[in-house]
């Protein structure tokens, strides 16, 4: 039986209101975590089977508990090293696209933002074409200004 | 928004700043209508002041929220928001630093300015400004920078130079400490930290929006017993500008302030608002090299020199003259030609090998222009 469980080493959580951030300090990446992979990846404690988080999507968001939909979201988790281990989908439990699970969940197109979501965060390309990336500006290929400092390749300050 | 129109048009860049950012400090802002392309349309100055992530407070719960430029204000309040969880683990570290070496810090601006928002990402700073005693400075800076290499995001200050009319030991026995993590932090206290906040940004000549809705939120921050004689006293000069600020701020950004609380009430004269509002709208990013730099490289030379020429407001401050209807032509004049002679003098004395002392003195209405 599958009990995932979460990363805690390497990461910086802060949740919001309606998102959970998570920094990889290991890799410098940033993700946003909607509230159903927050939920799933909150309870990835080594104790909660999938069938469980299935059961749980439903109490607390009001999913149809469905363990595809569970699986979907831990696959996006594991993608983003923020599990301990990546998890591999059981055979018996088929891929599905987007338009697949929200017609099977009957949740209609607006439902699209209840399908977990584990999103890159990414900084803006640089506009300036000076010797240093400003603030608001990517510095993935520039350092930053003097008197910024950076998250995820992003400038940051009042330089 | 009540300001001072004089040339300015609603569908200027500037105007269209003010508004999004009125009030944007508040945990419920007020109401906003502003199009989706003029959202669009100021999102780059938006992003690159700092400010993106306060645009996204204000548009989060409207329509316009789901627009692409709206999209990267809130990647940007993310990224600020992680930024500052980092950034307290630093300044935590800084001030455990110092504190075992013996010396108390004060710590302004940044994230002193960031704790009065309704959200620690809402408030972007880069580096961490601190304060010591002057007589710490080298204490603080051989525990700080022990190689000599600024590994650290710390802007170290020796003493308060812009609050030079009251001394260190009256600021440290006013300053108050507060929770940041597990550390007690020490800030100014409410009027001082206010007073610092005004200078700076007339030093800056009010170029990022940023500031002014700092003095908004640090306005309307509850502050029950905020002792207005305490903040007016002082050099009379210094506290025209002040009050100018305030107003500035209340004029274009909706601040709230109690009138009846400026001993001697200083509208901002014609100029003032139009200029800020100028400034904002305008897609220039500072420049982070120095002249010398460019004069080594021999490229970019002149387009260095008209990016430092001064806007009236940093003029008027660096000239410490009052903010008056005079026209500001004449000290934007003399700003600039004395800086590019104490330029001069830095390359002849760096030619010869002189030392170059960059020691603050305070801004006084009498004072010298000083080295930048």
């Amino acid at each position: 039986m599958i009990v995932p469980r979460l990363r805690k080493k390497g990461l910086l959580i802060q949740e919001l209101r309606d998102e959970v951030l998570v920094y990889d300090l290991e890799r410098h990446k940033a993700h946003c975590l909607n509230p159903t992979a927050a939920l799933i990846w909150r309870h990835c404690n080594g104790r909660t089977t999938v069938s469980e988080m299935a059961a749980l999507l439903e109490e607390e968001l009001g999913i149809p508990a469905d363990e595809g939909l569970v699986w979907s979201a831990l696959e996006k988790l594991g993608r983003a090293h923020l599990l301990r281990e990546r998890v591999t989908r059981p055979e018996g439990v088929p891929r599905q696209s987007r338009r697949e699970l929200l017609r099977k969940l009957a949740l209609g197109l607006a439902g699209g933002v209840l399908l977990p979501a584990v999103t890159s965060i990414l900084a803006p390309v640089a506009a300036s074409h000076g010797s240093c990336a400003h603030v608001g500006e990517s510095c993935a290929t520039l350092n930053c200004c003097t008197g910024c400092a950076c998250v995820a390749t992003f400038c940051i300050g009042t330089c | 928004m009540h300001h001072d129109r004089s040339g300015i048009k609603r569908s200027e860049p500037g105007y269209l700043v003010a508004t999004l950012l009125s009030g944007s400090w508040r945990d419920s802002p007020p109401s906003l209508f502003i199009s989706p392309t003029e959202l669009s349309e100021i999102a780059p100055l938006l992003l690159k002041t700092g400010t993106g992530p306060l645009a996204w407070w204000r548009i989060r719960y409207l329509d316009l929220s789901a627009s692409q430029a709206a999209f990267h204000l809130r990647q940007a309040y993310r990224l600020q928001t992680l930024h500052a969880r980092l950034a307290e683990g630093e300044i935590q570290d800084a001030i455990t630093v110092l504190r075992s070496a013996g010396v108390e810090p004060v710590l302004a601006k940044g994230w002193a300015a960031a704790r009065l928002y309704p959200e620690p990402g809402l408030r972007p700073y880069g580096d961490i400004d601190l304060y010591v005693r002057p007589e710490d400075y080298s204490s603080a800076e051989a525990v700080l920078f022990p190689s000599g290499a600024r590994v650290r995001h710390v802007d170290l200050h020796r003493g308060f130079a812009d609050l030079c009319d009251r001394s260190p030991n009256d600021l440290y026995a006013r300053s108050q400490l507060v929770r940041l993590g597990d550390v007690d932090a020490r800030v100014l206290a409410p009027e001082d930290h206010l007073c610092l906040l005004c200078l700076h940004l007339l030093r800056h000549g009010i170029r990022s929006p940023l500031w002014l809705c700092d003095i908004g939120a640090a306005l309307e921050s509850p502050a029950h017993d905020f002792d207005w004689d305490y903040f007016w006293t002082g050099i009379r000069r210094r506290s025209d500008w002040v009050a100018c600020v305030l107003e500035g701020s209340h004029q274009l950004l909706g601040s709230k302030l109690d009138h009846c609380i400026i001993p001697r009430f200083h509208r901002p004269p014609r100029w003032f608002l139009p200029s800020v509002l100028r400034q904002w709208g305008a897609d220039a990013s500072p420049d982070h090299e120095t002249m010398l730099t460019h004069l080594r490289r021999r490229s970019g030379i002149l387009r260095a020199a008209r990016r430092r020429w001064p806007n009236p407001i940093e003029a008027t401050f660096r000239c410490g003259m009052s903010l008056s209807r005079v026209p500001r032509f004449p000290f934007q004049l003399a700003d600039y030609l004395v800086r590019g002679l104490l330029l001069a003098a830095r390359i002849v004395m760096l030619t010869v090998g002189l030392p170059i002392d960059r020691n603050k003195s305070c801004p006084t209405p009498n004072s010298p222009l000083r080295i930048p």
